[in-house]
């Protein structure tokens, strides 16, 4: 379990990180969601011991991670894909990494095969793809065979079946009772990953429940209609909570009403329907709609 | 490749029986991490080859003295053995240094560091770890290079007329002084890295403090002669203590004296890095 309390960072007079107070439970994926820039990487270093936190403290089973005795078996983390000299072999990496716990050269082979490296553990990190990099961090972070696993962007550079394997493996680890804490900016990705889901934007925590819960709480109830009669239309469903928008010329989008409504409306009064198709929002959208006021860094076009 | 499908396999609960972090182990991590990498063979390399190789060439090439001139004082003719000996330490020292900036410099920039911090979270036991395992592998190259550089100058010099022996205590207590100095100024320059973080930076640095400032040194004391305190503060700069302590005449401090100048430059540059590594955000 990870408790973040109150937690804020500030870099100068920016706030990376603003008064975050969220539980991240163990036996579940715990997606953690926002804007490049929102502060994700910044909250992970800090539940890491590596940024000190302005006000308010991280919490990992109830110690901070500097007074464990035994850090690389409490909590593995992949804090980015860079964090590894490129100097260095794979295979020299995580012996050293190994050596400070006294963690067996067995179990640097077993993370290795783990995370398929076998084929490039004696190559210098240098010359690796950032897959192969990510892949190499996830090994790192299981050399320990941590309870708690934080993982910053896992899927990041990942080909398909990197990101189906990434997936799968967190939702192995959640299910043996591990708590899994993994950051993305993809919310398509997040939707087949993680149980539940913090939303963050500036700083801020926009969202913290489960994923159907975000979803449902976003979703926009309109319903698209296509007539060449759409003054008629337009008359015939008019009432308080209704809000009709013209698209096209002969396209209306509802809200306030569902596709059944509509339709028997305009049966009532004789009007030919040439579409009718109820608009939920995707998880994209929702989690667009839930960042929009909160991307740091936004073109003008998408405005 | 088959990863896609084999489920992840880990061992049946998380606290098996693997170990637990410990200083010792750190080091171990730390002598790991050094001796894997190609810098460090390069350089140490390096140091090899200056610190034999231009003693080697010196005493070969040498013209034999004279009868008259080799009646000069016997301390005077020592004097070019101890020279010529240890003629290497100048550029070695500055080889020396690199790879202690590069030890810590190279986290830095590559971003290993936020790694090492995250297997040991409570910082201070890596850069002690760093600052032995490189004290030692520079402690222990300089020894068998300087006894190699005395061994072979001392029979080619005296064959040409020259005085030294091999096997005295003040021999013994240069080759000895010298790696030590060496060992010790590989932990300033950890220590230089560790403050500045970044690898040009920390070479600049260091080779500012060892190089350069006895330059600007010998020209302030030059242009003011009657400013005797110049030269007098000269003796404390880290390469001259350092020569001192390789038993070379241009220091003129008492032997201890040396050698706690040094290891004051040393503790100082380290203690700084270790108390910055401890407050910034990695």
């Amino acid at each position: 379990m990870i408790q973040l309390d109150h937690l804020t960072k500030r870099f100068g007079a920016k706030t990376a990180v603003d008064d975050i107070s969220v539980t991240i439970q163990p036996g579940k994926v715990t997606g953690f969601l926002g804007p490049n820039g929102a502060g994700k990487s910044t909250t992970m270093r800090m539940i890491m011991g590596l940024d000190r936190p302005t006000r308010g403290r991280a919490l990992i089973n109830g110690k901070r991670y500097a007074e464990f005795r035994s850090p690389l078996t409490e909590v593995g983390a992949l804090l980015d894909a860079k964090a590894i000299h490129t100097g260095r072999t794979a295979y020299s990496h995580l012996l050293a990494m190994a050596a400070t716990h006294g963690i067996p050269k067995s179990r640097v082979h077993e993370v290795i095969g783990m995370t398929g490296l076998e084929s490039v553990a004696t190559k210098r990190v240098g010359g690796f793809s950032l897959g192969m990099g990510q892949r190499l961090g996830i090994a790192a972070a299981m050399l320990g065979d941590p309870a708690t696993l934080i993982l910053d962007e896992p899927v990041n550079g990942l080909d398909p079946e990197g990101v189906l394997w990434v997936r799968q493996f967190a939702r192995h680890l959640a299910s043996q009772g591990r708590t899994v804490f993994l950051s993305s900016h993809l919310m398509s990705e997040m939707a087949q990953t993680a149980d539940h889901i913090v939303v963050l934007g500036r700083g801020r925590v926009l969202a913290d429940a489960p994923v159907d819960q975000i979803l449902a709480g976003a979703t926009r109830h309109a319903v698209r209609v296509r007539t060449p009669q759409p003054d008629d239309l337009a008359r015939a469903i008019a009432g308080a909570d209704v809000a009709v928008t013209g698209v096209e010329a002969q396209l209306l989008e509802v809200t306030g009403l569902t596709a059944p409504q509509i339709g028997e409306a305009a049966a009532r009064n004789g009007i030919v329907l040439h579409e009718l198709t109820p608009l939920s929002a995707s998880l994209e959208e929702a989690y667009l709609e839930l960042t929009q006021d909160d991307v740091e860094y936004r073109t003008e076009v998408s405005r | 490749m088959s990863t896609a499908t084999a489920s992840p396999q880990t061992a049946g609960h998380p606290h098996s029986s693997l170990g637990r972090l410990s200083f010792p182990r750190v080091v171990r991590s730390e002598w790991i991490k050094l001796r894997t990498l190609r810098s460090t063979f390069w350089t140490l390399a390096s140091v090899v080859v200056l610190l034999v190789g231009l003693p080697a060439l010196l005493a070969a090439v040498v013209p034999s003295l004279s009868a008259i001139e080799s009646r000069a004082p016997k301390s005077q003719l020592a004097e070019f053995t101890t020279n010529t000996a240890t003629s290497g330490l100048t550029f070695a020292q500055l080889v020396v240094a690199v790879l202690g900036v590069l030890v810590i410099s190279g986290e830095f920039s590559t971003g290993m560091i936020r790694s090492s911090l995250a297997a040991v979270p409570r910082r201070f036991p890596v850069l002690a770890a760093k600052a032995i395992v490189l004290f030692v592998t520079s402690f222990v190259i300089g020894l068998v290079s300087f006894a190699a550089s005395w061994a072979i100058a001392v029979p080619l010099l005296t064959a040409k007329g020259y005085a030294g022996e091999l096997f005295t205590s003040s021999t013994l207590w240069n080759i000895v002084g010298a790696a030590a100095y060496l060992g010790l100024v590989s932990v300033f320059a950890l220590g230089v890295g560790a403050i500045v973080k970044s690898t040009a930076g920390g070479i600049a640095t260091a080779l500012g403090v060892l190089f350069v400032l006895p330059i600007i040194a010998a020209l302030l004391s030059a242009t003011l002669p009657k400013q005797t305190w110049i030269a007098d503060a000269s003796h404390y700069l880290l390469s001259a203590a350092g020569s001192g302590m390789a038993g070379l005449a241009n220091g003129s401090l008492d032997p201890w004296v040396n050698v706690v100048t040094v290891l004051v430059w040393a503790a100082v540059a380290f203690v700084v890095g270790a108390v910055l590594l401890q407050r910034r955000d990695a």
